[in-house]
């Protein structure tokens, strides 16, 4: 007489069924993600479905938003004028300055025989929706396939640089944010024009990498694109430096500290585009002949 | 047909999160409806419709947000299997206790996400982000997770919810205490 008594009860096999089923589940999801091949067959349909929602949304909340921007917030509306027209007097005045360098520029070149920089190619989108979780930073903008934008493909703002093209649908398209801990993009200190690799952080901010530990830099450096990777050209802002690394900083380490086991010096930057308040951004649809530099993402 | 209604709202859920979720971010940290979902979902229904419902509403999040693993699908699923099966104890806690073991699943479901993630990266020396976000994440989801559970409980009591095997009178907050 056996001690244990299982009493199966109605819907035993039913859940049985459903058990393994669900574990298999798991482990080909497991096994896909180690083999790092993205499931488009869910994707794409999940994604353009997703597009309508998101843009509806988007479009009843930029409504409401409206209604008190429009009729409601108009109380400083005379200041911003009065400060706007100063802007627009001191900018005309940069821009005139601009265009005189940029034909002196122009004329150089063609002194040195070197080509003229290639037109870009940008494709403007609106933002619809944030990331739903808190373990990535990225966007989805209401421009997919159907316009010609693709993964790999750079996007950017009049702020400077916003991220990459990850995965794109018909009609809508997720963008890694270059703060995104899996985002890697070439990157060169203004001043300097020394090279590194810049990465997102847990922290919302990006962070420098591979930088000579001898180098002299100084909290507010610009960092921009360095056109290592076709998605972004040279010389697209990124952000400023706001943190040295201390462990690695030759001048900012104390006598006592033992000689660091990292040889490089790695810088934390503030991006220059508030991404919170991002509401529209151009896509660098104009890539070269060769493949998008999806390589450079960890994932 | 409720149970429709049911699917639907959990597939609009996540795109909704995205739209409106930064609005109610405190800090960096955004309220995660996807976790609490699925978390109520195998509450309700059990461990199985739970491991579905943590499946389904993974991999839209896996989809729609800025990763290419399915990290997430994997982790609902189990958030909705375990869920599932602590049901019969979780019913019969006070709301404090209810907000407790929200926190303690939300720091679990937080912590096995990031361990996938870094498997699916394959990456060492990456500290895990218990100040930054597991933590703050743990305390949102549960005050806001005992809230919703409060609400919700107040809701099925009175469309009176015959969930499967869902016993209310059992649920401490519907009971008088009264000896």
């Amino acid at each position: 007489m056996s001690i244990f008594r299982f009493q199966r009860s109605d819907g035993f096999y039913k859940k049985l069924f459903l058990s393994i089923f669900l574990i298999l589940i798991l482990l080909t999801a497991v096994s896909i993600d180690l083999r790092k091949s993205a499931p488009s067959y869910f994707q794409n349909p999940v994604l353009t479905i997703a597009s309508f929602l998101e843009a509806g949304g988007h479009s009843f909340l930029q409504g409401t938003q409206k209604i008190w921007t429009d009729y409601i917030g108009l109380v400083e509306v005379r200041q911003k004028y009065l400060k706007l027209n100063h802007d627009y007097d001191t900018l005309k005045d940069e821009n005139n300055r601009l265009k005189e360098n940029q034909l002196e520029n122009l004329r150089l070149r063609q002194l040195l025989n070197l080509s003229p920089p290639v037109p870009l190619s940008l494709t403007a989108a609106e933002v619809i929706m944030r990331d739903p979780s808190n373990w990535y930073q990225s966007l989805t903008i209401n421009k997919g396939a159907r316009d010609g934008v693709l993964p790999g493909m750079g996007v950017v703002s009049p702020f400077g640089v916003v991220g990459r093209v990850l995965k794109s649908g018909a009609r809508s398209a997720v963008v890694q944010l270059m703060t995104d801990r899996n985002s890697a993009v070439p990157a060169l200190i203004s001043r300097t024009r020394d090279e590194g690799m810049l990465e997102g952080t847990e922290r919302g901010l990006a962070r420098m990498k591979y930088l000579n530990v001898d180098l002299k830099l100084a909290v507010g450096d610009q960092v921009l694109t360095s056109g290592l990777t076709p998605a972004f050209p040279k010389g697209f802002l990124i952000g400023n430096i706001v943190r040295i690394d201390q462990r690695t900083d030759p001048e900012r380490r104390k006598p006592a500290d033992p000689v660091p086991a990292d040889p490089f010096l790695s810088v934390e930057v503030m991006p220059s585009v508030n991404f919170l308040r991002l509401e529209e951004v151009m896509v660098i649809t104009s890539l070269p002949d060769e493949p998008p530099a999806q390589d450079l993402n960890k994932e | 047909m409720k149970k429709n209604f049911l699917i639907v709202g959990l597939i609009v859920l996540i795109p909704a999160q995205g739209i409106v979720g930064d609005y109610f971010s405190i800090g960096r940290v955004k309220p995660d409806l996807g976790f609490l979902a699925i978390y109520f979902a195998g509450l309700l229904f059990g461990y199985i419709p739970g491991g579905f419902a943590g499946a389904g509403i993974g991999l839209v999040a896996d989809i729609l947000s800025g990763g290419t693993a399915l990290v997430q699908m994997e982790c609902g699923m189990l958030l909705g299997l375990g869920s599932g099966m602590i049901r019969r104890t979780m019913l019969n806690l006070k709301i404090f206790f209810n907000s407790l073991i929200i926190f303690v699943f939300s720091i679990l479901h937080s912590f096995l996400v990031f361990i996938f993630l870094n498997m699916s990266l394959k990456e060492t020396h990456v500290p895990a982000p218990w100040k930054d976000l597991i933590l703050p994440k743990g305390v949102y989801d549960a005050f806001l997770g005992s809230f919703l559970f409060w609400l919700l409980m107040k809701f099925l009591k009175n469309r009176n919810f015959s969930g499967e095997s869902l016993d209310l009178e059992r649920i401490s907050i519907f009971t008088s205490r009264k000896p």
